[in-house]
């Protein structure tokens, strides 16, 4: 293990983030709020010392995998820490693990909080907690690779950690060409939802933090009731379509640039993606006109739409209180918590892409039971999956359900009662937020104990990196090889 | 054709990850340009994926559709080095139709590029064709006959050679003027290369140490000259070669048109009897060159030089050590993985040949120099190799040359009349049916469109 190496990087990834808290610090003194500029621009220099101290404390050496691991992981952790570090300067919020689970849900676009009432904190740093989540959503690993042309070979494991999917796909040749391309077009959509939100009716700062936790599918509002306090149809559909964006895959819109009559419907997950959220809202819907939940066929249809993208993209956005919804559609609502969005997105949770493979698979493995000398490959869209990815999918089913089970485990020892623990487990998992419950969309996740707090904070780094990284932290070999 | 700087990053797309296809990926992705790599062996790639940072596409590069999606069509250059010849060829046809700006083919005999480079290069859209075989070959001859030639290009189907020699300052064309010179028959000195600058020589021009010299001459004769100027050895003492394949066989051949005594030791029978078969001047001995008791048998202590020229690393290896026991004065081996190479140098070896590494370097080459295939072109296009069929209508058909007094940046190098093949002097007439080998500097090309009208060829 190449420590000094690891600390070069990090050390540069640190800077960036001490750059990133210059934002809210802007934000802070538009609104005069002299003392959360103060903690900001303390932030940031605390930030810049740590970093300059990894910098120098690093050498510029080649990164194996092993240090690319440690790079992409550490540069999570850090990130979330030195996060936090803002809410507890700007008394926010009082206990530093409190702050780190707030900075942690941003980072990871979670998007659950221990704030009971969001509307009593400065605009600053309700900007900061959305930001935090449009920078985790393309991916801080994602961001430094696109800034820095010279990481060179290394720079492509990083990515490929980073990127949500069973397989990172690259659209140029060089890797930091690539990660540019998809901050181009995640900058690109940004600035589209920002404006339409704006001519919508939201004001510019509504806008633009709605837009970033609509893109990196966080699911973070500025306000207590979440996108029910505009109770606008033309906004919900708004956020609507971007969160169905966002949770698509980012190299898809490159193709369709790039490529002449080329469409998404042409991509074998996306229309699986769109046909799970048009299923699934129809299903919804009408158990919910069924229930009488809503005043008409309408009314139910908006929040069942919107509830069903908001989850499935793993936002976690709220047009309603879906606690209260009947049995069969929360039924439904928890199932596409752990579908999650397409592989190449900003979408947490298993993604489309595992379970189209991961379904594929099993059938092949039923089929071998009776013709066991077949030989089989597993096709998706007209392209053969290698093995290799069928046997990382298999395993990262595993861990992912496993990982989910033993957070619920524990989160019960305390926990109020079966449903708020295992939905709590799998909404940070999956980088979702709300859960049912306890948990649900108009509570909020303060009433836990420390341990369970770091807990799902663990349990949120995991489901953003998808397993492998975090949880090869755990193995004695990795340390010691 | 569009001619972007040689520095300047460009799109290139490598089809076949094999050696040389991986260490020209790694190398041309350090220098900054983008790359794209082509195999049809999905762990080949995964190597490529993790060690480098370039684009991998899985698939045969002979079909369109994997050409299609390593954006072939936008591409700068198609490095097709993959193992199977006939898959490159095909590579380079269909890339050059999608609209690739240049193609590097290789192929695996030397015959077919001494043969028919040309063939290949207007069939298939070949920029540069190359053997890996020849290449080596041409390295290894020229280490033993301890001459300096930098580059070998083969004309009129390998009858005509153009060659360029480095010369020193024991050169006789740095110590007379070239009207004092006798150069062989059938041999004549074309051009000097001083710097970035080319020189077409009059009687009066002499030549400074340093310079490359480029000499035209028929494939009989060239090597007389070559050996005259670049001060080679005189008599080369007898060789043992170790190993008769490809490599090998064309040494050996090669070598034996000069008149050199060779043994080849090869451990395969049939090839054995075969090789003798095929040359009855060579002497084939049926054995193993890892044998101590068979080389000391062989008086291979006595041989001026020993090559290791069999297929297989370790062989090789261990018969050179053998062979520097026996203190043979000039020991040299061939070697197929690159990436040994620095191990080699420390064996003390008179010279180590990887044929990767040549073909990686010839590739480079070729890139550095704004994509001029020539060894003539190599200034940038200012004078090219012409082969010209002498049509009825030709001014230039049944006059001498001395009356057609053509102007001094054009020379007609070589006549190829039927079997015969001549350099052609003042008095030589030419006649229809004739194959010309022209070299013209590009302000001359509207006077050979004049006197050798027929089709453009490069």
């Amino acid at each position: 293990m190449n420590l000094r190496s690891t600390a070069f990087f990090l050390g540069r990834l640190v800077m960036l983030v001490a750059v990133a808290e210059l934002a809210p610090l802007v934000c802070s003194l538009c609104y005069r709020e002299w003392a959360d500029a103060r903690a900001f621009g303390v932030s940031a220099m605390l930030a810049a010392i740590l970093g300059a101290a990894l910098i120098l404390c690093g050498r510029r050496t080649e990164a194996y995998r092993r240090e690319g691991i440690l790079i992409v992981a550490g540069s999570w952790i850090l990130a979330s820490i030195l996060g936090a570090i803002p809410y507890l300067l700007t008394a926010t919020i009082s206990s530093p693990v409190d702050a780190l689970f707030e900075s942690a849900s941003g980072f990871t676009t979670t998007g659950a909080s221990v704030m009971a009432n969001i509307e009593a904190a400065g605009r600053g740093i309700l900007f900061w907690r959305c930001f935090t989540q449009w920078l985790g959503g393309m991916g801080i690993v994602v961001l430094f690779v696109a800034l820095l042309p010279e990481l060179g070979p290394g720079a492509r494991f990083l990515y490929k950690m980073e990127v949500p999917g069973p397989s990172a796909e690259a659209l140029q040749p060089r890797i930091h060409d690539t990660a540019k391309i998809l901050w181009k077009i995640y900058l690109a959509l940004t600035a589209t939802q920002t404006i339409l939100l704006s001519l919508a009716g939201m004001d510019l700062y509504d806008a633009l933090t709605h837009t970033f936790s609509t893109l990196s599918t966080g699911g973070f509002s500025p306000r207590n009731a979440s996108v029910a306090a505009f109770d606008s149809p033309l906004i919900e559909i708004i956020i609507v379509v971007f969160m169905f964006l966002a949770g698509a895959n980012f190299s898809l819109y490159f193709r369709v640039w790039d490529q002449r009559g080329w469409n998404l419907l042409k991509d074998a997950e996306f229309r699986i993606y769109l046909g799970i959220a048009l299923a699934a809202s129809t299903i919804v819907s009408w158990d919910l006109m069924r229930h009488r939940a809503y005043e008409g066929f309408v009314e139910a249809s908006r929040h069942g739409i919107f509830q069903v993208v908001s989850l499935s993209t793993t936002t976690g956005f709220a047009s309603t209180d879906f606690d209260t919804w009947p049995v069969l559609s929360r039924i439904i609502l928890v199932v596409l918590m752990f579908i999650g969005g397409c592989a190449g997105s900003t979408a947490g949770s298993m993604k489309v892409m595992r379970m189209v493979i991961g379904i594929k698979s099993a059938i092949r493995e039923v089929r071998l039971i009776f013709s066991p000398n077949t030989v089989l490959s597993i096709f998706v869209g007209g392209r053969r999956v290698p093995d290799t990815v069928v046997r990382s999918v298999s395993g990262f089913f595993i861990l992912y359900i496993s990982i989910w089970a033993l957070g619920a485990l524990a989160l019960s020892i305390g926990g109020p009662d079966l449903i708020t623990t295992a939905t709590a487990s799998a909404a940070t998992i999956g980088n979702i937020g709300p859960g049912l419950r306890a948990v649900g969309p108009t509570a909020n996740f303060a009433f836990f104990g420390s341990f369970d707090k770091l807990l799902m904070v663990v349990l949120m780094w995991i489901g953003r990196l998808e397993v492998y990284a975090i949880a090869a932290l755990f193995m004695r070999s990795f340390w010691r090889p | 054709m569009v001619s972007k700087s040689a520095k300047g990053p460009h799109n290139f797309v490598v089809m076949g990850a094999g050696e040389v296809g991986f260490h020209l990926a790694r190398k041309l992705s350090k220098q900054g340009h983008d790359i794209t790599v082509i195999d049809t062996d999905p762990a080949k790639l995964e190597r490529i994926d993790d060690e480098l940072d370039v684009l991998t596409v899985e698939g045969n590069g002979a079909h369109p559709p994997v050409l299609m999606s390593a954006k072939v069509g936008t591409a700068d250059l198609l490095i097709a080095v993959s193992s199977s010849d006939e898959a490159n060829l095909a590579a380079a046809r269909i890339a050059k139709h999608m609209g690739v700006s240049r193609t590097i083919v290789r192929v695996g005999e030397a015959q077919e590029v001494i043969a028919d480079r040309r063939l290949f290069e207007d069939l298939f859209g070949v920029d540069l064709l190359l053997s890996t075989q020849l290449l080596t070959t041409t390295r290894i001859l020229n280490t033993i006959r301890g001459l300096s030639t930098v580059a070998v290009e083969y004309l009129a189907g390998g009858k005509v050679q153009l060659r360029k020699i480095h010369l020193d300052s024991d050169s006789p064309l740095t110590q007379k003027p070239l009207r004092e010179l006798v150069m062989p028959n059938n041999t004549l000195v074309v051009a000097f290369f001083h710097g970035e600058e080319l020189i077409i020589p009059s009687g009066n021009d002499r030549a400074e140490a340093g310079d490359d010299a480029l000499i035209l001459g028929t494939t009989d004769a060239i090597g007389q000259a070559e050996k005259m100027i670049s001060h080679g050895r005189e008599v080369i003492g007898p060789v043992v070669i170790a190993g008769g394949g490809g490599t090998g066989k064309t040494v050996a051949q090669m070598l034996e048109r000069v008149g050199v005594k060779i043994k080849i030791i090869e451990r395969d029978r049939p090839r054995a009897k075969q090789l003798a078969a095929e040359f009855p001047n060579l002497e084939v001995i049926h054995g193993d060159a890892t044998d101590l008791q068979l080389l000391k048998s062989e008086r291979v202590d006595a041989a001026q030089t020993f090559a290791a020229l069999t297929g297989e690393d370790e062989d090789n290896l261990m018969a050179c050590l053998l062979a520097q026991e026996l203190e043979v004065p000039q020991v040299l081996a061939l070697v197929q993985r690159a990436e040994t190479s620095k191990l080699w140098s420390r064996l003390n070896l008179h010279d180590v040949f990887s044929p990767r590494a040549v073909a990686a370097e010839r590739i480079q080459d070729y890139i550095d120099s704004d994509f001029s295939a020539n060894i003539v072109s190599l200034q940038r296009g200012a004078a090219q190799v012409l082969e010209r069929r002498l049509a009825e209508a030709s001014p230039a058909a049944g006059v001498t040359l001395a009356e057609m007094d053509a102007p001094r940046g054009l020379i007609v190098g070589a006549v190829v009349r039927g079997s015969k093949v001549f350099v052609p002097r003042g008095r030589d007439r030419l006649e229809v049916n004739d194959l010309v080998i022209l070299f013209v500097r590009e302000e001359e090309l509207g006077t050979v469109r004049l006197l050798f009208p027929g089709q453009e060829k490069n």
